[in-house]
């Protein structure tokens, strides 16, 4: 593609670079915040989603809104305890509790735990950053461990740490880091519970 | 445009194993196949955005800030898609984490910005990243593949294999560099091969 | 704030989680440079200076002007623009001060800017929700980590380049093999910090 004449090319003087870097950032800022905007709500959603799918995997059959009544632990930092009810009875509550202690740092659980204390089952809410290692968290027969286990009686640390967990086979990084995450989920239970008495 | 053009950047050129840009998203997010589509996927996204607005407005920008520019564009066509991303496909947003923002800082965008879609008019540049994008994806989908299978027994999600004979190393650091150290090595290979039989061919 | 918490987070950034075997960031210029052990340990320094620096006042830009506006979304094109003009200021206090390091560093110095490691580093500490001091120290010790990477790298492919490597291996093949088994042995440092 010949022509006789250049193209037209901005030239580099400072007041154009000034000038276009200035339009150019406007610009995108105006669209980035337009996209902010229209999808403020539907990741708002999604969020809600997660968290109430989350309730029904570890304390099935409740009919008020948890989300309502959430409550935040006094002595635990970042935990939040949702009440579960039927018919107005509280079933339990589902706690969203994290530990910082994963393979590749945060890892955060919605945790079940019925009227008598007992762990009913955790889901995974938000697992490491670094992609496919998470994996690990999901193991059904790890999990299946912790169903209705009464924290009291059974030690919530990995037998290598003379606990009563099975560690996931090579996994005892991530073990231990769930035992953390779901022991400060029981603390921060405990302490709603007897604050309420 | 000879019809090679469209297919160069699947084999030819093919951004990982022959140009060897994006090295960071490549060895991360490919611990499985349907990570490695998504993430491949949404980069040729970005690319082919990128690609398409700076060579519409590359007779409006400065030499001298020429990179800061496309800089500030790619950064917001990926924070557009992480934003779309986390709303309408949030298990996609939560498998690539960190990497979505890390799209901006792929060298392979930053790098057709400045060696085609600088010099070359809209429509071809829009032809080069979606065949940059899909060479990209292409790798990204045969690595995460072949690590998940030897890492996980599995392949996007089903699985194929016993646990038994899961070499977890795979799914890890280690395991990607040495299969893509292998993969390039193979891909050398194929390459020199094709160019023997087109010398032998004239 | 105590000696273990920090000390676990420096140990922790430049082995346990080192930020190229480990996380991956950074292959690039990884990659790229780390053929001499000088030129390793300059691009590490070089790396160290912009990662700090941009840690810093990305963090404080974050906190102080982004995060209380609701601005989130313009973060990654922020930082992203505080790191390009960082490592601009680099390369032209470089080319005053050693010339030579400039040289030798070439086009991989304004490659620094699509570092991964940088914006990287910036976003992890956000993410954290890291105060200031603690992101320093892991800036610090992350760019530590890096240099120590690539150092051990260059060592190694200095001793490569006398074996006899197969025609197809040579060049990124062997060496993203040789990072492989480094990494392997990088892995052996996982579980030894016990964070928080």
């Amino acid at each position: 593609m010949s022509s006789e004449k250049k193209p037209f090319k901005m030239p580099s003087t400072f007041p154009a670079m000034f000038g276009v870097l200035l339009i150019i950032s406007l610009i995108c800022g105006a669209l980035l915040a337009l996209t902010y905007a229209s999808t403020k709500d539907a990741i708002a959603s999604v969020e809600v989603q997660k968290t109430k799918a989350a309730f029904s995997v570890v304390l099935p059959g409740f009919d008020n809104d948890p989300l309502a009544d959430r409550m935040e632990s006094k002595t635990e930092a970042g935990v939040l305890l949702y009440p579960l009810k039927k018919g107005g009875e509280l079933l339990g509550y589902a706690v969203a509790t994290f530990t910082e202690r994963g393979y590749a740092g945060r890892i955060e659980l919605m945790v079940g735990i019925d009227r008598d204390g007992k762990i009913t089952a955790y889901k995974e809410t938000k697992a490491a950053e670094t992609p496919g290692l998470g994996s690990n968290l999901a193991s059904p027969d790890f999990k299946k461990q912790f169903m209705g286990i009464d924290p009291v009686s059974f030690k919530l640390e990995v037998k290598k740490d003379g606990g009563d967990v099975d560690a996931i086979a090579a996994s005892t990084i991530t073990s231990r880091a769930i035992c953390d995450a779901i022991n400060r989920a029981v603390r921060a239970w405990k302490e709603t519970v007897d604050a309420e008495k | 445009m000879q019809k090679s053009d469209f297919f160069k950047g699947i084999l030819r050129e093919n951004p990982i194993f022959v140009l060897l840009l994006g090295m960071c998203p490549t060895l991360a997010v490919s611990s499985s196949a349907t990570n490695g589509i998504g993430m491949g996927l949404a980069a040729t996204v970005v690319l082919v955005a990128s690609n398409v607005s700076i060579s519409a407005v590359k007779a409006l920008i400065p030499d001298q800030v020429r990179i800061p520019a496309y800089i500030v564009l790619i950064a917001t066509f990926v924070t557009i898609l992480e934003y779309l991303l986390h709303a309408y496909i949030p298990s996609l947003y939560e498998s690539l984490g960190i990497f979505i923002p890390l799209i901006v800082v792929n060298c392979i965008i930053l790098g057709r910005a400045e060696a085609f879609a600088a010099r070359n008019k809209v429509l071809p540049s829009l032809v080069d990243g979606i065949t940059m994008g899909l060479g990209f994806t292409i790798a990204l989908t045969i690595l995460g593949s072949i690590r998940e299978i030897l890492g996980a027994g599995a392949i996007f999600g089903m699985q194929i294999l016993p646990k038994e004979t899961n070499i977890i190393a795979f799914i890890l650091a280690p395991g990607a560099f040495v299969t893509l150290g292998f993969l390039i090595a193979g891909a050398g290979m194929l390459k020199n091969a094709m160019d023997n039989r087109r010398k032998e061919a004239r | 704030m105590d000696i273990a918490y920090i000390l676990s987070l420096t140990i922790g950034a430049m082995v346990v989680n080192n930020i190229v075997l480990v996380q991956f960031l950074g292959i690039c210029p990884f990659l790229g440079v780390s053929k001499r052990t000088e030129t390793a340990l300059g691009m590490g320094a070089a790396v160290m200076f912009v990662m700090v620096l941009a840690t810093l006042v990305t963090t404080v830009v974050y906190k102080a002007i982004l995060d209380p506006l609701k601005l989130d979304f313009l973060s990654t094109m922020v930082f992203i623009l505080v790191i390009a003009g960082l490592v601009q200021l680099v390369e032209i206090v470089l080319k005053k001060l050693s010339p030579g390091l400039y040289q030798a560093l070439g086009v991989y110095l304004p490659l620094i800017t699509t570092n991964c490691t940088i914006l990287g580093v910036a976003i992890l500490v956000i993410r954290k929700n890291m105060d200031l001091g603690p992101a320093l120290v892991f800036a610090l010790f992350t760019s530590v980590g890096f240099m120590l990477a690539l150092f051990i790298f260059a060592g190694i492919r200095e001793r490569l380049e006398f074996s006899k490597i197969p025609k197809s291996l040579q060049g990124a093949p062997i060496s993203l093999i040789t990072a492989g088994l480094l990494a392997l042995a990088f892995m052996g440092f996982a579980g030894m910090v016990k964070t928080l």
